[in-house]
């Protein structure tokens, strides 16, 4: 997963002239989330990755690193888009249990497909629904704290509308994801319980300012299962400021509230995403 | 009261004189756009612009550059709210067997972006003139 996801960016970054132009205005590709799918930071959006319009094509390549109180992620990723209507991508996320000791992992497979709208140009939001096949690297850790299993499928629909000049003359980014997963903390310590093998349905959500073309500022909020016994799982949300510094490099900062994981309480801090796209 | 009220009734005044004053002079998204002198200048830097895109410029090989000018403005004239009369055929009509793709409009919807702050319009006039403009996405493509 790792060298195929090396492969890809190597292609992003280095084999700009072979692919063709792209069309699609600025910010309007989104940043990638923790998982690979186009969207804010942890919450997927309808919007397709990259610049690609119709009949045009577009890879991005993204790092990705959160830093809170007693563990860190760090995430890679790279997609491919295809007419604006397709999005494939892979991820793959390591978790250091900086506290503890140890590290978890998983790898992360996502595929994404615009059913209707138009983000920019229909009434009606952009909706696309999205499916992500994730497994865990070593099923140890999370077997010892109850999962049932070291691989699972998330479903989502997701809607995003811009609305122009909403707010003292900018535009606004919302967004409403809904996902039926049976993941862990994503999927981090495996799938289901000892108890459950059943879907959760949870809401998520993300609303930007576009301060400036390619500047916004942004909240996001992502409902949770908390299945597991031993330790509470709680709702994710951060606060964020997206650069899209031209049509090729983005750079996503923001403050994460994780809540508690695996009985540590209150883990907060940084998140940093840099994207390549072509 | 008697000599509250000529005061009373001088607020008020001054209030609507106020609010009238308001409503017109902050002004229309016409006048946001620098009225007939604006509109045409973001017209000539669209069209210097779009003439330069060698993803959609094949779509203008038979247009009459003169006209199509002319109906610009005037369009633009109108949808911001000024005095003017548009010539042209509706936004579905004069798009008719042109096959615009998403592509060729989001290319076109770039330029007229960059044709904007080529003019300095400000980020909250220009996000107003888009507001009118991107719904006419279901008109111009796929025809």
């Amino acid at each position: 997963m790792s060298r195929l996801i090396l492969l890809l960016s190597l292609l992003v970054m280095a084999n700009q002239s072979v692919l063709a132009d792209t069309s699609k205005v600025i910010a309007t590709g989104g940043a990638t989330t923790i998982e690979g799918s186009a969207g804010g930071g942890i919450v997927p959006w309808a919007v397709i990755n990259g610049y690609a319009s119709s009949e045009q094509w577009s890879l991005t390549a993204m790092h990705s690193q959160v830093s809170v109180d007693d563990f860190s992620l760090q995430a890679i990723g790279a997609s491919l888009s295809i007419n604006n209507r397709v999005e494939v991508s892979l991820a793959k996320q390591t978790f250091d249990l900086d506290t503890m000791g140890g590290k978890l992992g998983q790898d992360i497979v996502g595929i994404k497909y615009k059913l209707a709208g138009e983000l920019l140009y229909s009434t009606l939001p952009q909706v696309s629904l999205g499916l992500q096949y994730k497994r865990v690297d070593d099923f140890g850790l999370p077997q010892a704290v109850g999962a049932r299993s070291d691989w699972g499928l998330d479903a989502y629909l997701a809607s995003s509308k811009v609305f122009f000049d909403a707010i003292a003359g900018r535009n606004l980014v919302t967004n409403l994801t809904l996902r039926a997963t049976k993941a862990n903390q994503t999927g981090l310590l495996g799938f289901g319980s000892a108890t459950s093998n059943n879907y959760q349905l949870l809401a998520e959500a993300s609303i930007a300012v576009l301060l400036a073309d390619n500047i916004a500022l942004g909240y996001e909020y992502r409902q949770k299962p908390n299945e597991l016994s031993f330790a509470k799982e709680d709702d994710w949300q951060d606060i964020f400021v997206a650069w899209f510094i031209n049509k090729h490099w983005s750079v996503v900062g923001a403050y994460v509230d994780l809540g508690s994981i695996a009985g540590f309480e209150q883990q907060q801090g940084w998140y940093l995403s840099i994207e390549g796209t072509l | 009261m008697l000599t509250t009220r000529p005061y009373f009734s001088t607020l008020m005044l001054g209030l609507l004189l106020m609010l009238t004053a308001c409503a017109n002079s902050p002004t229309s998204l016409y006048q946001q756009l620098g009225g007939n002198a604006g509109i045409s200048q973001i017209t000539d830097h669209f069209l210097v612009n779009l003439s330069q895109d060698k993803r959609i410029v094949h779509h203008f090989a038979h247009t009459d550059i003169a006209i199509f000018r002319q109906r610009l403005i005037e369009h633009l004239c109108v949808v911001s709210g000024g005095n003017c009369e548009y010539k042209g055929a509706s936004m579905f009509d004069a798009h008719i067997g042109l096959h615009i793709s998403q592509a060729d409009f989001d290319a076109v919807v770039g330029h007229l972006i960059d044709a904007l702050k080529q003019q300095h319009v400000p980020i909250a006039t220009r996000n107003a003139l888009l507001a009118k403009l991107a719904p006419m996405y279901e008109d111009i493509t796929y025809h």
